[in-house]
């Protein structure tokens, strides 16, 4: 009777042991998948990164966010941890299209894949696919739409982003594509605001003390473009200066419908980062036949057809 | 006599060595294929546009499709048209076109020259004077983005086709006679979720017909 107490207290520590053991045991089952976002300082990166995130989670991922800070060095940091820590691909917002290029290419080394968002690197050959806007189109449009508000003619500054980036210069030469056909359109000033609202601010209001009677500011991004507003309307010069952007982010769009900012292009974050999530699942599951580059089309935004979006993408 | 032959066969040996040596040190290739791949090797648009403009652009414009064709097509079934048709890069629900036509040359202050189609479905206008984005570029089907570094690489390509376009197509014009009439052949875009009704067209090519 004791020894039949005996075997069936040992089947009850077995058990326990073995339920105790599953629980501490980390799952290996969930593969993971890493998001690093150049900088989560802007409200346009941090919908890039949460969505990338939640699409990578519905996917049946874990997914954790790494915030580069606009620092290559923090971003080498991210990608030589995750490297050793097993994540099964990268989605990937560049902090520069040159700079950035090592990292991905260490990660391709350790077999792991990148796809880059947003901004691309200098190389078609280390990350699996680059899903970005088509800045050039984008700003050709708004560079047409520049012309036709300004009716050809006037004085402008233009606030270019990171100057290391080539979504700074793709839009900047697709905008000059257009506008530099018109000799009585003027750029009295370009300089950079580094794609920052506080940076924009300030550089606005010191363009604003030399050429205080422009008649508008072309800016590489929406909060740029928000910053210039600012400025702008600490001068009291809302009236006087037009504003455009480019992002498509909330407050901007808010702001067209009131009136504030001239125009915007409506990039699509979501898309672009739902399309990298599910690239990298496709490509952890076998598939290996992906373009290089994936153009994602920029819409114009104006008060005439802001019905039809809300921030970050379409109304409906 | 068999000093004779050793000779021969001497002579023999070295023939067939210096063949080899010739056959592996020389090597034919189509003229047209080297320059292609020279223009591949270093980034330079003026060289890549200048090559396709100058030793591909017709062979391009062959796949051109009737204007009349597209305007009636684009009324009857867009889809199909764009199906058959339309090029596209990427996400987007624009889709570009090679057409052909032709208009009546005159002298057109507005920088523009409307294309006659009796009953047709949408306004067509060749475009003169503002040359710009993509449509040229992306028209022709010539170019991959993914033979090029970065994108700022492959935009170039458009600004260079367009400056080509206003120079040499564009300024040809100006020695032909207003009437007269005109063969082109353009490139022109469609959204294909709002079907325009006034459509430009970015010239790549004028003759004049006969």
């Amino acid at each position: 009777m004791k020894s039949k107490q005996c075997i069936v207290y040992i089947i009850s520590l077995l058990i326990i042991g073995q339920f105790l053991f599953s629980c501490s045991k980390p799952n290996n089952d969930v593969k993971k998948i890493a998001v690093v976002i150049s900088t989560l300082n802007n409200p346009w990166f941090v919908v890039l990164g949460e969505t990338a995130k939640q699409r990578a989670e519905e996917l049946g991922y874990e997914a954790v966010i790494f915030d580069s800070q606009n620092n290559s060095s923090k971003e080498t940091e991210h990608f030589d941890n995750i490297i050793a820590s097993g994540f099964k691909a990268i989605l990937f917002n560049p902090t520069d299209a040159k700079g950035s290029v090592a990292n991905v290419k260490a990660a391709k080394e350790a077999g792991i894949p990148v796809f880059c968002m947003d901004r691309e690197i200098d190389a078609n050959d280390m990350a699996v696919s680059q899903i970005l806007s088509d800045n050039y189109s984008g700003c050709v449009l708004l560079g047409q739409h520049f012309v036709k508000k300004l009716n050809g003619k006037g004085t402008y500054v233009e606030l270019l982003g990171l100057v290391g980036d080539n979504n700074t210069w793709n839009r900047s030469k697709g905008f000059h594509s257009v506008v530099d056909n018109y000799p009585d359109l003027k750029m009295v000033a370009q300089q950079t605001g580094e794609f920052d609202r506080n940076k924009a601010m300030e550089v606005m209001e010191s363009m604003l003390q030399v050429n205080p009677d422009i008649d508008a500011v072309f800016c590489g991004n929406d909060a740029m473009a928000m910053g210039a507003y600012q400025a702008v309307h600490a001068a009291g010069k809302d009236n006087q200066i037009m504003i455009f952007g480019f992002d498509g982010a909330a407050d901007v769009v808010d702001a067209i419908r009131d009136g504030k900012i001239e125009a915007t292009g409506m990039q699509f974050p979501k898309r672009m980062a739902k399309t990298a999530a599910e690239f990298a699942d496709r490509y952890i599951k076998g598939e290996r036949d992906f373009k290089q580059k994936v153009p994602v089309a920029v819409e114009l935004v104006t008060k005439e057809n802001i019905a039809n979006y809300k921030a970050y993408g379409k109304a409906n | 006599m068999k000093i004779k032959m050793k000779k021969y066969l001497g002579i023999f040996a070295a023939c067939v060595l210096l063949v080899a040596a010739l056959y592996n040190s020389v090597y034919f290739e189509k003229l047209d294929a080297k320059k292609e791949k020279e223009s591949l090797k270093a980034f330079n648009p003026k060289d890549k546009v200048e090559y396709f403009w100058n030793l591909k652009r017709d062979e391009v414009l062959e796949s051109a499709i009737d204007l009349k064709a597209f305007d009636s097509q684009l009324q009857e079934n867009p889809e199909k048209l764009i199906r058959q048709y339309g090029k596209s890069i990427g996400i987007t629900s624009t889709f570009s076109f090679l057409v052909k036509g032709i208009a009546t040359q005159r002298k057109s202050e507005s920088g523009e020259i409307p294309v006659e189609i009796s009953n047709s479905f949408a306004d067509y206008n060749l475009q003169l004077k503002f040359i710009f984005g993509n449509a040229a570029r992306d028209a022709t089907g010539y170019f991959n983005i993914d033979d090029f570094e970065n994108t700022m690489d492959f935009n170039a390509i458009a600004t260079e086709l367009n400056r080509l376009i206003k120079e040499r197509e564009i300024a040809k014009l100006d020695s032909i006679t207003p009437g007269k009439t005109i063969k082109f052949f353009g490139a022109l875009e469609i959204n294909s979720e709002n079907i325009p009704k006034r459509v430009e067209i970015i010239p790549l090519k004028f003759e004049v017909a006969q």
